[in-house]
């Protein structure tokens, strides 16, 4: 489906809009004032903008160095192409050592790669430890938000689900009893888990080391009590030298939630005494973003969500309108670039109020990105073709002041003398405001008309 | 006053939707500029900048208007035009979408917002009047984030505020604090049809926020927000009115 | 060919171009008082900050034992008695630790965080598993923000460190802060002059 007919379906519970609206304006708020207390906040913003854009266009070399850092520390790194590449290694090293019980925390690569499924399909029980990834997981639907699995639920319904998977009490809807509910039914899980798998916020080329940040410690828990940790990650995580994580873990907690850091900020480097560490390196369609100079820039984001948070048409259309592993605008040109004729609705759910151009702590283009994606569309004859039709049309128009003219007087007319009609006509205009009320005469008009009282 | 207005030939561009829909908001931009002692052009080859095509995906389309827009105002050292969305359209999206000659690009780049007029060039002293009433300012989201008309809540840089600091002169006239300063209003063009309920219910929203705050009058420098934010109010048969920055400018020295 | 050979031949081929990696310094924020910004950032990050003095450690972490009411202890701080860390046994075991601490090797006052590496800590489950949480670190060791915490640490020297801010917790249910997630439902940060 498009994504306006699952944004009008979300909104149409116009409560329940404006309580997602409120809920993601909150965090948005939160990072606002998170970041102010940052005087060189912008700064930091070009920075890591920078790291992010050199490291892209030397991603070969700094994925070689880090390699070979990482090996040098024991870990064994592999490669995949693409998802399907990425879901037989890791199901090759869990297999190979008859692991049963996967704890897994947060990773939206593992996610846009189908990797639970894969595993469960082959007998293996992944279970989500991040809380909101865990809500979600249980009541088997995708996260909603990269950062806020579970934020388009309220806590009566998450109270409903503990209640028929956790068993506890019924009508329970308290966010600490509930959550507590959920840590003593998971940490069973860590402690008897086979095996941890974890995603990488960033990955150290100069040091081979890789990067976790959460909040809750499952991906800690997850990978310090089982022998094997597979750490999956897309290619663009890299980053030069352990300095540059100054600029991101500065950055990104306040971007994603205000906090001036995450609780924990996990470094790996190679495996725990006696335990085995893997990380997957995997490609899955960066390599071809990345050879489009224009599409580059996307491969800088770091899953923060701000942009998310901040996108007025994303908290009032949910994160499912999408149908996307990353909604929001950073997903919109995410899925556009690389899937144009599925995603072609993605680049119109924006009003170009560009927003997230401001939020985003790597400094993505995002407005110009689904600006140029708009284009590519209509030039790829995606676009439906009444909407072409009409975009032809007008610019015929203009094409002439004379014409502009007569069109402006002609629907200036049928506008004052058939109002109804003309309210009809423009139904999805007026299902919820009414028609401008027109004037007799044009700018153009009154001012010819003044022009020649003048020279009287 | 950093440059003398009396010496230089001005054109006025009024957006095609202004021009047909809202002319008095031309009529006001003539005589806020006259005011100031700017006395401006309006040349009748001007149509429409492009910017629906070009939001649609269309902008090649719409090559034909950039050029245009240069030839008809290629006489003039600048030209001024009462929308701040139109005005980034020429400004930034111009160059990138069809490159043009060094000639078009000048042309281009000498085209300013009103606001951003006055304040580069006008003697704003003569900016002055009475105008007894409670305004909550709308921010058009193309004249704050690409045109940055004012400070925007996403950044940390301090920076000044063009639209505001102009209302502030008026005797009388309160701006209004928002909750949030400068949410977008959920016009975007073909946005507000082609998702007509997240639009509408971004627009309901701003309304609320102006109305918490108890704004008499919603003031922007785009018309197309208020467009939409007028149908809005009318269907909801509410008091507030809305009215364009030059509108204001104009009726408080009257 | 390889999918590694793959992936990089495919990068090579679109070319490098031209963006310059940015250097490491700056004009990055200096606080008129770290340990005033610290503590508040411990406790932003919903944990508590103690000032104290070496020869009152002892005594201020037997304060911790009773407001947490821990019996058992396990200490990875030579000065703090406790069971030994060296002497837990499986990682399973540290579920049973009541209260841990732990030194850190920098304290970080932009944002409460502390860096706690496992040369300290041979079971690092230890540090999620404890039900409360102690850090202990050397006034000397604060600096103000995480470019001075890098420079300050060699990373890649342990094969495990992390930066802790405060205990465990989420906001996963409708935003609401719960304390506790799946590690420490409480952190108390001692810095020791």
């Amino acid at each position: 489906m498009a994504h306006t007919e699952l944004a009008e379906e979300f909104v149409a519970d116009e409560d329940r809009a404006r309580w997602h609206d409120q809920a993601l304006w909150f965090v948005r708020a939160k990072r606002d004032a998170a970041a102010r207390e940052v005087p060189e906040w912008e700064e930091l913003r070009c920075r890591a903008a920078a790291i992010k854009r050199h490291a892209a266009a030397h991603l070969a070399d700094y994925l070689e160095q880090f390699e070979s850092e990482a090996s040098a520390r024991g870990a064994q790194v592999h490669w995949a192409r693409d998802a399907a590449e990425h879901n037989r290694i890791v199901h090759g090293i869990l297999a190979q050592r008859g692991a049963k019980l996967v704890a897994k925390s947060k990773s939206m690569l593992t996610e846009e790669c189908g990797l639970n499924p894969y595993l469960a399909a082959r007998g293996i029980r992944v279970v989500d430890t991040d809380l909101g990834e865990r809500i979600v997981q249980l009541r088997a639907e995708p996260p909603s938000h990269i950062v806020l699995p579970a934020i388009h639920l309220r806590r009566e319904e998450v109270g409903e689900l503990f209640h028929r998977e956790l068993g506890t009490p019924a009508g329970l809807a308290d966010p600490e009893r509930l959550t507590a509910a959920a840590r003593s039914n998971l940490r069973s899980v860590f402690l008897e888990a086979d095996a941890g798998i974890t995603g990488v916020n960033f990955a150290v080329a100069e040091t081979g080391g890789i990067v976790v940040c959460t909040n809750e410690g499952n991906a800690d828990l997850g990978t310090s009590i089982p022998k094997l940790h597979i750490a999956c990650m897309g290619i663009e995580k890299i980053v030069p030298r352990a300095a540059d994580l100054a600029v991101f873990t500065r950055l990104l907690a306040r971007s994603a939630t205000g906090q001036a850091i995450t609780s924990y900020t996990a470094h790996m480097h190679g495996p725990r005494p006696g335990a085995e560490l893997h990380i997957v390196l995997v490609d899955n369609g960066r390599s071809q973003l990345l050879a489009t100079r224009r599409d580059r820039e996307v491969l800088s984001c770091i899953r923060c969500g701000a942009c998310l948070n901040t996108c007025p048409v994303y908290r009032r259309s949910g994160g499912y309108s999408y149908e996307s592993v990353v909604p929001g605008p950073v997903g919109s040109v995410l899925g556009a670039a690389s899937e144009p004729e599925a995603k072609a609705s993605l680049p119109y759910a924006c009003t170009m109020c560009g927003s997230c151009n401001d939020v985003c702590p790597v400094r993505i283009d995002l407005r110009g990105q689904l600006f140029r994606l708009r284009q590519d569309l209509v030039e790829s004859g995606l676009m439906p073709r009444h909407k072409r039709v009409a975009a032809r049309l007008a610019s015929w128009l203009m094409r002439s002041p004379r014409r502009f003219g007569i069109a402006g007087k002609v629907a200036r007319w049928v506008l004052r003398r058939y109002p109804n009609s003309s309210a009809l006509l423009a139904a999805d205009w007026t299902a919820a405001r009414e028609l401008p009320r027109v004037p007799e005469r044009s700018f153009r008009e009154l001012y010819e008309q003044r022009e020649r009282e003048r020279r009287r | 006053m950093p440059e003398s207005v009396s010496n230089m030939r001005v054109g006025l561009f009024v957006p095609c939707y202004v021009d047909q829909l809202t002319p008095r908001v031309g009529l006001a931009t003539l005589e806020v500029l006259a005011r100031c002692g700017v006395e401006v052009e309006f040349p009748g080859g001007q149509t429409c900048c492009g910017q629906p095509m070009a939001n649609m995906g269309c902008g090649a389309d719409a090559r034909a208007l950039a050029v245009r827009y240069a030839e008809v105002f290629a006489d003039y050292d600048y030209v001024v035009c009462p929308s701040g969305s139109c005005t980034a359209m020429v400004r930034h999206h111009y160059p990138e979408l069809y490159a043009g000659t060094a000639a078009q690009r000048a042309v281009w780049s000498r085209t300013y917002e009103l606001c951003e007029f006055l304040t580069a060039f006008a003697d704003l002293d003569r900016i002055r009047g009475s105008f007894p009433y409670r305004v909550g300012l709308h921010r058009g989201c193309h004249g704050l984030r690409e045109l940055r008309l004012g400070a925007c809540s996403e950044l940390v840089h301090e920076r000044g505020d063009t639209v505001a600091q102009l209302l502030r002169r008026l005797d009388g006239l309160e701006l209004i604090e928002l909750e949030r300063a400068d949410e977008c209003c959920g016009f975007g063009g073909t946005f507000s049809v082609d998702e007509p309920g997240v639009s509408a219910l971004m627009g309901r929203d701003r309304i609320r926020d102006h109305r918490r705050a108890g704004a008499q009058v919603i003031a922007s420098t785009d018309v197309s927000c208020l467009m939409h934010l007028d149908g809005l109010l009318r269907r909801q048969r509410s008091a507030e009115k809305v009215m364009h920055v030059a509108e204001i400018l104009a009726a408080a020295g009257q | 060919m390889t999918a590694r050979a793959d992936i990089l031949a495919r990068l090579r081929a679109s070319g490098r171009g031209d963006v310059d990696l940015p250097g490491v310094d700056g004009e990055w924020r200096r606080y008129d008082d770290p340990r005033r910004q610290f503590a508040d950032a411990v406790q932003a990050a919903g944990g508590s900050c103690v000032f104290c003095r070496r020869e009152e450690l002892g005594g201020r972490v037997d304060d911790l034992h009773s407001e947490v009411g821990a019996r058992r202890v396990v200490s990875a701080v030579p000065e703090v008695d406790g069971r030994s860390v060296r002497d837990l046994g499986g990682e399973r075991e540290c579920a049973d630790v009541e209260l841990l601490l732990v030194p850190g090797d920098v304290a970080v006052a932009e944002n409460g965080a502390i860096w706690v590496s496992d040369g300290c800590l041979p079971q690092r489950a230890a540090l999620f598993l404890a039900q409360h949480l102690g850090l202990v670190v050397a006034s000397a060791s604060l600096v103000d923000t995480m470019h001075d915490a890098y420079a300050a640490l060699a990373i890649g020297d342990r094969p495990y460190g992390v930066f802790v801010a405060g205990p465990s917790k989420t906001a996963d249910i409708e935003q609401c802060l719960v304390i506790g997630a799946h590690g420490p439902r409480s952190a108390r940060v001692f810095v020791v002059d």
